[in-house]
């Protein structure tokens, strides 16, 4: 009786011995400070994507900061960033919310929810936002101020980068998964009354877009899933529609993506076989050389700093491991790199 | 990833989610169990007349008495297991009859389970190896599924098992190839002149969870008929704290329900002739499937459920004479399965803007025949034939795919001295046209002290384990080029025996050590879909230790069984050292796990209790860096009370006893304190 005694004190020690969650890390006293962020997708349903901060003055990359935060992750596969004032929202795809955090803090303040697989959030005044959906056949129509979905802009095919160009939006429709019209578009809406009003046919794969100073649109293309069309930037007047220029790359088999400008919007950058790409917007010939080789590197994803025009790009590894980023001078010149989450997809700058 | 396929049709309930109901399905059903059973039967046939069975030394003498079948693995000391093979004790089964073998490895075995909660995927693995290194034998045949390599344990009901081993080393090696880890034998077993017995078991628990399990069963001299029928369903609406949304919040976990029911049907018939078997499996699985803790917010109502369903039948024959036995054994394997997706939009009506409906159909059959003879007192060969074939026809591959395995294998066991011995298993296998070579299984096993029945085994065996069909063919991605991951193994253990008073104690310590090569892992490519790949070299070492003890203090019987194992798994391949995850745990296995298994019985009364230790495991190569990517150790308390009167029986079970919040998968729920009551009537 003596021997069960003591297999029961133990097994009642074993129980008090149970590891709990670790505790977060101390927070950030003074804010996150002067930096970037860096979102990382983590894994399709590992539910493991995280966000981290690189801090321009200390030249430091903090990890899993809205973990350490809020005590909780970011969710499953975070796809983008947009900062409207003091606030961030943070496009969590495959989890279909949006989490608003406190651009300076990075803490939690609120989240918008119910969304099918969300990609990108557009302010478009004080009132209304938009939400582009990889699955949904139309945009969401947010109010910011209570988060609560007004409706849905009906535009039967999914959308994906949008930009807002006087009260016109120009949505992107990248991607053709579960769908039978062509991606082959960018559709045009008009911002007052909600409403699809037109669309411009484009190289298939639209996949990123940007403005320029002359308030131009310029529309990356990368020509299909399977090659189908050989990759274009094409050039838009936003005003009547119509393609300015369009320049084409040298073959089907390549596939650019992430086409970024600066911050004075000039020049163009993009990737290209996993290199960095930069041109004017008045030039009328891709460049032959890459800016930024890629060398033995896999470069993912890219963002320009808006302020200093510093270059970062992304490297995801082999997708299940920790990714990194480099950063680059204006002039192109390796200035340091760091490990970052898990497929870092979108650079955010405030 | 699992696609499933079922042709049979559900009912919808109010909730829009599926549900069977089962008595139809069993109807319509019948033509193709018998279907398979004549194509099992003529199957057979074709074994049996084959002139490459040797038949004539089977004619058995009259007064040959034909014993249950043992699988010999090495020399036992007396009253111990075999050196690689560990039979979980009929207690432990019996205690977990109303529950899936998960909860049973779980709770009393070493090996480790990775579950996604109440009546979702489980998966075992063995010394530090992935779920599909575990082959799962049930009668002798593999039910790993060949599209996945891998076996789901919930849908395996201990109702219907009536002997579980866990093998590992040369042991695992000399039964059947494939399993790098180890190999979980599920058996049936035949037993005479017991007359008429009827068992009827009703359990009710937490969640709207309700399990019936009926046996009848008639035996006499020469023939047993058993059938056995099970129904389990369950609302599995249990309360959690989901840690993954913000704010953090208490929630009821939704679209989690299964239904699962089968029957199986045993005939054993024992003549002069020999004895013959016929044991059919079959069953329905139906259940939905939860969102993870961070994605319970999302719109589309999405509709996502799988359905399995499958008829195992197994032929065998055993001829024993005085020096050796013979025996013929057949398979057919058939099995549905179903995965279905669906998201609607947010136009009006309601459009479905994604639809996954994926269906396999897998078919395989089996042939074994081994016969063993003593050619002298000390010594003993045999020689055994494999050969099975599968069939996948899944809407994942470009067309139907099908694989012919064959295998030639013999051996030797030589009791060289009283004191040693010795067992040699040469494998030669084929897989289609190519041959996989020699893959040979040596263990020596030496009784240190008889008097303290003290014994030392060692074993050394080269194994391997063919890329699953999915590996090869799931479009897009499958690689045809992939070559067998092949392993080698060492194993040293250590048995002793004591026996103090009334307790009988009995003690395992086991080192392994096993290199596989060539392990195969998925990798993204460049066209947005992954690959798999021949890239790991994985190390995986440790140390087993396991007790039992028996015996009775006063009038209370007393048993008491642990296990604990240390585990290291590293990937060493050039790969993991230039992405600098070489020597880090491979994810998903945990260092240290334990558990413990303690029964008491008085005077009819009876109590059981369960202590599960899981040490901490990382979900990502980076897992120690990353808030994520590290999933605390947890430890689980399950107690069970229960009275027997007459033929009546009833017992409650808390499980999760101190309410403990855990994970075991990253973000998937599990359930706090749960509690189940059973009644059972047995005649």
């Amino acid at each position: 009786m003596k021997k069960l005694f003591y297999l029961l004190f133990a097994m009642l020690f074993i129980q008090s011995c149970s590891i709990d969650d670790d505790d977060p890390e101390p927070i950030f006293p003074k804010g996150l400070g002067k930096g970037f962020y860096v979102v990382n997708q983590g894994g399709f349903t590992a539910g493991n994507a995280s966000l981290s901060f690189f801090n321009y003055d200390t030249a430091k990359m903090t990890n899993n900061v809205f973990y350490k935060l809020n005590n909780a992750p970011l969710g499953d596969v975070a796809q983008s960033m947009t900062f409207v004032g003091d606030y961030a929202y943070i496009v969590i795809n495959n989890s279909g919310l949006i989490y608003i955090i406190d651009a300076q803090s990075g803490y939690f303040l609120n989240k918008i929810v119910g969304l099918t697989s969300p990609r990108y959030y557009l302010p478009i005044d004080n009132q209304k936002a938009y939400i582009s959906d990889f699955i949904d056949k139309g945009i969401t129509v947010v109010n910011p101020n209570n988060l609560q979905i007004q409706g849905v802009i009906q535009t039967g095919k999914s959308t994906e980068n949008m930009v807002l160009i006087g009260t016109k939006v120009f949505a992107a429709n990248w991607s053709q998964y579960n769908q039978t019209g062509l991606n082959n578009t960018v559709q045009v809406i008009d911002a007052a009354m909600d409403k699809l009003v037109d669309s411009i046919q484009v190289v298939k794969e639209p996949n990123s877009m940007v403005v320029d100073k002359n308030n131009k649109l310029w529309v990356l293309c990368s020509g299909g899933y399977m090659n189908e069309e050989i990759p274009a930037i094409h050039c838009i007047n936003p005003d009547n529609l119509e393609i300015i220029k369009t320049i084409y790359f040298a073959g089907n088999e390549l596939s650019p993506e992430h086409l970024t400008i600066n911050g004075t919007g000039d020049t163009l950058y993009y990737l290209d076989n996993y290199s960095v790409y930069r041109m004017t917007i008045n030039d009328t010939q891709l460049p032959a050389e890459a800016f930024i080789p890629a060398g033995n590197r896999f470069y993912f994803t890219m963002g320009v700093d808006p302020n200093n025009s510093q270059i970062v790009v992304t490297d995801a590894g082999n997708y299940v491991q920790n990714g990194h980023i480099y950063r680059f001078t204006p002039a192109g010149v390796m200035i340091d790199s760091a490990q970052v989450g898990i497929i870092p997809g979108f650079i955010g700058y405030n | 990833m699992v696609r499933f396929k079922s042709s049979f049709e559900g009912s919808v309930s109010d909730t829009g989610k599926r549900f069977v109901f089962w008595p139809c399905d069993v109807v319509k059903h019948c033509s193709s169990i018998i279907n398979t059973v004549i194509y099992f039967f003529l199957f057979l046939s074709f074994l049996l007349i084959s002139p490459s069975v040797v038949f004539a030394q089977s004619n058995p003498l009259s007064d040959t008495i034909l014993l249950p079948d043992v699988v010999i693995t090495g020399l036992q000391i007396s009253g111990s297991q075999p050196a690689f093979e560990r039979k979980l004790d009929t207690l432990s089964l019996h205690s977990m009859r109303s529950t899936g073998l998960a909860d049973l490895l779980s709770q009393h075995s070493g090996v480790f389970v990775k579950s996604y909660g109440p009546g979702a995927l489980s998966t075992v693995s063995l010394r530090g190896t992935s779920a599909s290194h575990t082959l799962v034998l049930w009668n002798d045949f593999p039910v790993n599924a060949p599209m996945l390599g891998q076996v789901d344990f919930s849908q395996v009901p201990v109702f219907f098992i009536d002997q579980v081993g866990v093998l590992w080393g040369s042991a695992s090696s000399s039964k059947r190839a494939g399993g790098l880890g180890g190999t979980v034998s599920l058996e049936n077993t035949m037993r005479l002149n017991q007359g008429f017995k009827l068992d009827f078991c009703q359990t009710a628990g937490s969640y709207g969870t309700f399990g019936s399990y009926a046996t009848v069963d008639f035996s006499n001299k020469k023939v047993q008929f058993r059938s056995r029928i099970f129904r389990k369903s369950s609302q599995n609406d249990f309360e959690y704290e989901n840690t993954a949304s913000l704010p953090r919040a208490m929630m009821k976990q939704e679209d989690a329900s299964y239904l699962d029911y089968g029957f199986m049907q045993e005939m054993y018939f024992s003549n002069r002739l020999g004895n013959f078997s016929f044991v059919s499996w079959n069953q329905w699985n139906s259940r939905n499937l939860p969102p993870i803790m961070t994605n319970i917010e999302r719109g589309g109502d999405p509709e996502e459920y799988q359905n399995d369903r499958f008829h195992r039948n197994v032929l065998s024959y055993l001829n024993a004479w005085e020096t050796g036995k013979i025996e013929v054994k057949a398979a057919s394997f058939i099995e549905n399965q179903q995965y279905f997706l669906r998201t609607t939009g947010s136009g009006i009506p309601a459009e479905t803007v994604t639809l996954i409906d994926s269906k396999n159909r897998l078919e395989s059959l089996f042939g074994q025949v081994k016969l063993t003879e003593s050619i002298q007192k000390n010594l003993s060969v045999f020689g055994r034939i494999q050969w099975n074939r599968d069939k996948v026809v899944s809407n994942n591959y470009n067309d139907t795919k099908t694989r012919t395995q064959s295998s030639f294998s013999m051996g030797a066991i030589w009791h060289i001295m009283p004191v040693l011995s010795s067992e040699l298993t040469l494998n030669q296998d084929r897989v289609d046209d190519e041959n996989l070579g020699m893959n040979p299984a040596f263990t020596i096993h030496y009784t240190l002290s008889s008097k303290q029945n003290l014994k030392l085994s060692a074993g050394i065996n080269k194994n391997y384990r063919l890329p699953s069909m999915n590996d090869l063919y799931w479009y897009p991605g499958g690689n045809v080029l992939l070559q067998p991951e092949n392993g080698l193994t060492t194993d040293l253990a250590i048995q002793w025996i004591t026996q103090k008073g009334n307790f009988r104690t009995e003690t395992d310590l086991n080192f392994f050590f096993s290199a596989i090569n060539d392990w195969i892992q998925w990798r993204p490519t460049e066209y947005r879909y992954w690959e798999p790949l021949n890239i790991a070299r994985v190390f995986a070492r440790g140390m087993e230790f396991h007790f039992r003890t028996e015996g009775k203090i006063s009038d209370v019987t007393v048993s008491m069984a642990g296990n604990y194992i240390f585990t290291v798994t590293t990937d060493e391949s050039q790969v993991a050292k230039l992405e600098n995850s070489s020597g880090r745990q491979l994810i998903y296995i945990p260092r240290h796990h334990a558990n413990m298994f303690l029964s008491a019985g008085f005077k009819g009364y009876y109590s059981n209790y369960t202590l599960s230790v899981t040490g901490r495991r990382t979900t990502t190569p980076n897992g120690e860096e990353m808030y994520t990517g590290v999933l605390p150790a947890y430890v689980l308390h399950n107690v069970s009370i229960g009275k027997k009167i007459r033929h009546f029986d009833a017992e409650i079970k808390v499980n999760n006893l101190f309410n403990k919040s855990y994970q075991a998968v990253l973000w998937r729920a599990m359930p706090g304190r749960n509690t189940e009551i059973l009644l059972r009537y047995q005649l």
